[in-house]
């Protein structure tokens, strides 16, 4: 059980114990027995669940907001200019743009097919949303650690696809459809690579839990060692996964005006282009867990800070790459994901599987 | 047999994966019937859960609602629109067409 739920379990019993006697002063019956009800332990659990739920949510947001941050500034140190200068340090730029969509009216167009269009971007958020509770930040603050808890997150990942597709046939427009197509394939084309590094890391751990992967990096040896050609697939196809610029064909401005999401407004657009980010924050967050070793680190920072300043190197060279690169068509999209990335994918896992059947590890 | 919370919930999961598939059928539209069938197989993969096989779960999802899914959606959209009937971009063409003769 880690800290997390320890502390907030406690809280939520102080807190529950508040209303509890609050209900009791009133004097009426019902009232009071409401109160006990509150006391018991399934009720301090689901509260408590909810709470953890809702701080690690609103911290991975942040986190993600610190990603656009990043990658304006770097962006802009790339182009030979400062980058946004809103704010101190230009943070504000983030909170200005949030507004901005918030304010904005909420248009449905007229020919869409209306239910589908609100569900897609629903179920697009939600996944989103999902994947930040699969991340641990340290053996102390999770929310769950389940033994196929990197299973659950590729699992949620597969809900991308689908709910792309849907909300770009919806919203009735050809510049949406192409976008949702173009999304739809790259993704499954690249989840296969991702997926057969996923498993070599599996194979060397003996383990789907991060919590288990990263205990076995900190007594062994960090995976991109003896996996480092794992480890460049894995950063190729995540790049593809988060559809960042060498493969932004899914909303290639100069094609599709804003890919599948051109006809949604207000902050359901706002959300779903941050949810890029989000995405890439993930990815970079598995790529630390499953890679470069995790919390793992010289104890004199805490475990939490050791995993977030490995993450934001890794967004570091996913803004190079995006910076040096151009976009690559869409044929070579699919020829780089199945002709060149899956090769690989199963040379890296012949490799692990090399490893472990001569007992290095 | 007494109804217990687990019993519950499997009967309602139950119920809705029944009445998911029924809606595969019954929905005009082709592409609604395949949200359908993604709602069915997600309903199948909780079923997985009450069977305490969680692996199963979640390669019912990765495989079902992430891959099978999307391949239906790929088949449908890549054929000719003029096959299936009545999603709301066929009407409106037809529209355009029954107004263009009309004239």
């Amino acid at each position: 059980m880690s800290n997390l739920y320890i502390e907030l379990t406690n809280f939520t019993e102080w807190l529950l114990g508040l209303v509890a006697a609050l209900l009791d002063w009133t004097k009426l019956g019902f009232l009071s027995d409401f109160g006990d009800w509150l006391q018991t332990a399934p009720v301090v659990d689901f509260v408590s669940t909810l709470l953890v739920a809702v701080i690690f949510l609103i911290t991975a947001m942040m986190f993600g907001l610190c990603f656009i941050w990043q990658e304006r500034k770097t962006l802009g140190r790339f182009m030979d200019r400062r980058g946004t200068q809103v704010g101190f340090l230009g943070f504000f730029q983030n909170f200005a743009d949030g507004i901005k969509v918030i304010l904005k009216e909420h248009i449905v167009p007229k020919d869409s097919d209306h239910l589908l269009f609100e569900l897609a971007i629903f179920a697009y958020l939600a996944s989103t949303f999902m994947l930040f509770g699969c991340i641990p930040y340290s053996d102390n603050f999770y929310v769950i650690d389940v033994d196929l808890a990197v299973l659950l997150g590729i699992a949620i990942f597969a809900f991308g696809p689908f709910s792309i597709l849907i909300g770009g046939w919806s919203s009735n427009n050809k510049f949406t459809l192409i976008g949702g197509m173009r999304a739809a394939a790259q993704l499954i084309a690249l989840e296969i690579p991702l997926l057969l590094c996923i498993v070599s890391v599996a194979v060397l751990t003996g383990d789907l839990s991060f919590v288990g992967v990263v205990t076995w990096q900190e007594e062994n040896i960090w995976l991109i060692v003896p996996l480092c050609i794992g480890a460049l697939t894995f950063f190729i196809a995540a790049i593809g996964e988060s559809e960042r610029i060498p493969f932004d064909l899914p909303e290639a401005e100069a094609e599709l005006v804003e890919g599948w999401a051109t006809e949604y407004g207000d902050v359901r657009w706002g959300l779903q282009m941050a949810s890029d980010y989000f995405r890439a924050y993930i990815l970079c967050g598995l790529f630390t867990m499953l890679f470069l070793g995790g919390w793992a680190g010289p104890e004199f920072i805490w475990a939490e800070a050791w995993y977030l300043s490995k993450t934001f190197i890794v967004f570091f060279f996913f803004i190079w790459v995006r910076a040096a690169t151009v976009r690559i068509r869409t044929d070579q999209i699919l020829k780089l994901g199945w002709r060149r990335l899956l090769p690989l994918a199963v040379v890296n896992l012949l490799i692990a599987v090399a490893l472990k059947v001569a007992g290095v590890f | 047999m007494v109804l217990t919370g687990t019993l519950l919930f499997f009967l309602i999961f139950g119920a809705l994966t029944i009445g998911c598939a029924a809606m595969v059928i019954i929905s005009k539209d082709i592409v609604r019937s395949v949200v359908w069938l993604a709602a069915t197989f997600l309903g199948v993969a909780i079923l997985y859960v009450f069977l305490n096989s969680e692996y199963l779960f979640l390669i019912q999802i990765l495989v079902y609602v992430g891959a099978i899914n999307v391949l239906i959606l790929f088949g449908i959209m890549l054929t000719k629109r003029r096959m299936v009937g009545g999603d709301a971009c066929e009407e409106y063409e037809q529209n355009i067409i029954k107004r263009r003769r009309s004239k």
